[in-house]
């Protein structure tokens, strides 16, 4: 009866002053919740950071920043050091220690990063659209979900690539892709991807087209000579870069292929012995390429990120305590405002027990919604995981 | 003060009987007051200058405070023998009051005002008998299309009706008022003491009123003089 009556008070006295006790209920919760949800941000954003980087064994990539590497390789958000080719794969996989899945980057499509890669890949992540198909041929691509959903993309779309990217000052021209299929979610940086096979994705950088034979050319000056077998094309032939339906079989690439630059490759050694011989392979002088362990490195930032976390986790619990110095500070006044009322309620024969539990009633009600907005904060938190893991691969 | 804990429960004939008094602060302040006696319906009006004590008699009679001389016995009862929690208990179920500044609650409206003293202690039980009751007061006290109005969107005399009605609500045998004119225009003064008057007395509830107001001693049974001049 007691409790049911302070709380009757409590409520009828909060709501009298709604606007400063609401303000007070969120500056308290929010106090309350940034440290907690900071926590809980980390702490998803370490997992799944660390989820992708246990996802591949081994980094291979030229030699240059290891982060570079790693975050390009395996993050899709950094564009790893030039330099590595298909043939290097072959130091890898020639004694059959490993698998390597190559992974090409510089392109993007509607700000999503676009990963040429083979179909190695999604065996290796147990990987299967979620709607559609996997990309076949080129010029089609698969989606990441959120990619998918960023760019209202389903089965049977079309997408032109970025026009520009910064990482290649040749010029990336714009080539249209055909959605085969969608990913389902991974809480990976493969939700943002859009991927496609590895020709498609030299095509995207300028190494593919199509055109006409230049002896069938309707273009003037489309054929300027002949050279036995060979023709010999003018500038006027008209070279298309779009692969539309029927005929991505036209594709073709000047120059051995084998020579075409990928930017890093997931190695999956068979064995731990295997890991450490390979590891070995590339330590030497004069090594043009780099074979990292991508656990290792990211376990180096993140330690890092916790130490700037811890900083800004004590700031905040600072914060904390002020606010609630505040709050307490500001229950207290209004006790002292309202000391009239409560000198009343004793007049009229309430205890002090009586007119203390209304208070508390009015503190519990306050640290009640209080505690639904710190909740609330903190369970919503782990949502920015991928921004904080974009933020710090530097995407 | 002489030790004299029980007392003849049943003597309800009287809601308020008192030898003569002596009460003291610590800053010098010294109350005289004759011997009281009150029937159930009557009335009496306490008279004097501000700062005279007729606040403090008031206290004496609520038992809020107790006298360093003489004996104050509420229905036959010694208040002084009584323990706090006792004599919150007489004041929470025997005892309305209504003050100079009517004293309402602001996060309340006028029927859960009324209504208050049931949420304060637990021998008085808010039911279905005590909300009649509270409409029924605030309906004679001309408030009964009022009943769910904001404290601060009534009119002083307004006020003060609902803090009588509230003093009336829990059926007490005695009824003080502090100045409860004080704070009002002089053409209400008279008309809220003769509601106050009429109410207690149709309540058979004993009333006391502390006024320096002459204008509204008229209506009662005894007027009681303090403070020396008078």
């Amino acid at each position: 009866m007691i409790a049911r009556h302070a709380l009757f008070l409590a409520i009828r006295s909060l709501r009298h002053a709604w606007r400063r006790n609401a303000l007070l209920a969120l500056a308290l919760g929010l106090a309350l919740g940034v440290p907690l949800a900071l926590t809980a941000l980390l702490d998803r954003a370490s997992v799944d950071m660390r989820t992708r980087a246990a996802s591949a064994p081994l980094v291979l990539g030229a030699r240059g920043s290891e982060s570079d590497l790693v975050f390009g390789g395996l993050f899709f958000a950094a564009t790893p050091p030039r330099g590595l080719v298909p043939q290097d794969l072959a130091r890898v996989e020639g004694d059959a220690l490993a698998t390597a899945v190559p992974i090409a980057l510089g392109a993007t499509a509607g700000k999503a990063p676009v990963v040429g890669t083979s179909i190695d890949y999604f065996d290796r992540r147990s990987l299967r659209p979620a709607a559609g198909a996997m990309f076949a041929t080129i010029g089609e691509c698969v989606v990441g979900s959120d990619a998918a959903r960023a760019l209202a993309l389903a089965p049977g779309a079309r997408i032109f690539t970025d026009p520009a990217s910064l990482s290649d000052l040749a010029g990336v021209f714009p080539l249209e892709l055909t959605v085969s299929g969608v990913l389902p979610r991974t809480r990976s940086p493969d939700d943002g991807a859009i991927f496609v096979d590895l020709p498609t994705m030299w095509t995207i950088r300028g190494l593919g087209h199509r055109h006409d034979d230049p002896r069938d050319a309707a273009e003037p000056g489309a054929l300027i000579g002949e050279d036995g077998p060979r023709a010999i094309a003018g500038e006027a032939l008209r070279i298309e870069r779009a692969a539309t339906d029927g005929i991505a079989a036209d594709f073709h690439f000047h120059g051995d292929t084998q020579a075409f630059p990928i930017d890093a490759a997931l190695v999956y050694p068979i064995d731990a012995k295997a890991q450490a011989i390979l590891l070995g392979r590339f330590t030497g002088k004069g090594e043009t390429l780099h074979l990292v362990r991508p656990d290792l490195f990211i376990d180096r930032v993140l330690e890092r990120i916790f130490g700037v976390g811890r900083i800004l986790g004590g700031v905040a619990i600072a914060v904390a305590a002020l606010v609630l110095l505040v709050a307490a500070t500001t229950f207290a006044l209004s006790i002292r405002l309202r000391a009239d009322e409560l000198a009343l309620m004793e007049r009229l024969g309430a205890s002090r027990a009586r007119v203390a539990a209304f208070l508390a009633a009015e503190a519990a009600l306050v640290l009640a919604a209080a505690s639904a907005v710190a909740a609330v904060v903190a369970l919503t938190a782990p949502l920015l995981a991928p921004l904080v893991m974009r933020l710090t691969t530097g995407g | 003060m002489q030790p004299q804990a029980q007392a003849p429960a049943s003597d309800l004939a009287c809601p308020v009987e008192t030898t003569a008094l002596v009460f003291r602060r610590e800053t010098g302040f010294e109350l005289r007051v004759a011997p009281i006696t009150l029937a159930p319906g009557g009335s009496l009006a306490v008279r004097g200058p501000s700062g005279s004590g007729k606040s403090t008699l008031l206290g004496l009679l609520s038992g809020e405070l107790l006298p360093l001389e003489g004996e104050v016995r509420a229905g036959g009862r010694l208040l002084s023998a009584m323990g706090d929690a006792a004599r919150r208990a007489y004041r929470a179920t025997r005892v309305g009051q209504v003050f100079q500044t009517f004293e309402l609650v602001a996060s309340l409206d006028v029927l859960e005002n009324t209504l208050l003293p049931f949420r304060l202690h637990a021998a008085l039980v808010l039911d279905d008998d005590a909300r009649a009751r509270a409409r029924e007061l605030l309906a004679r006290v001309g408030l009964g299309d009022k009943t769910t109005r904001a404290i601060d969107r009534l009119s002083h005399g307004e006020r003060q009706r609902v803090a009588i009605a509230r003093a009336l609500v829990t059926r007490p045998s005695l009824v003080l008022a502090d100045e409860p004119t004080g704070n009002l225009d002089p053409a209400l003064k008279r008309e809220i003491a003769a509601l106050l008057l009429e109410e207690a007395k149709g309540a058979g509830a004993a009333l006391v009123v502390a006024t320096h107001d002459e204008s509204i001693l008229g209506g009662f049974d005894r007027v009681l003089a303090i403070g020396g001049d008078a």
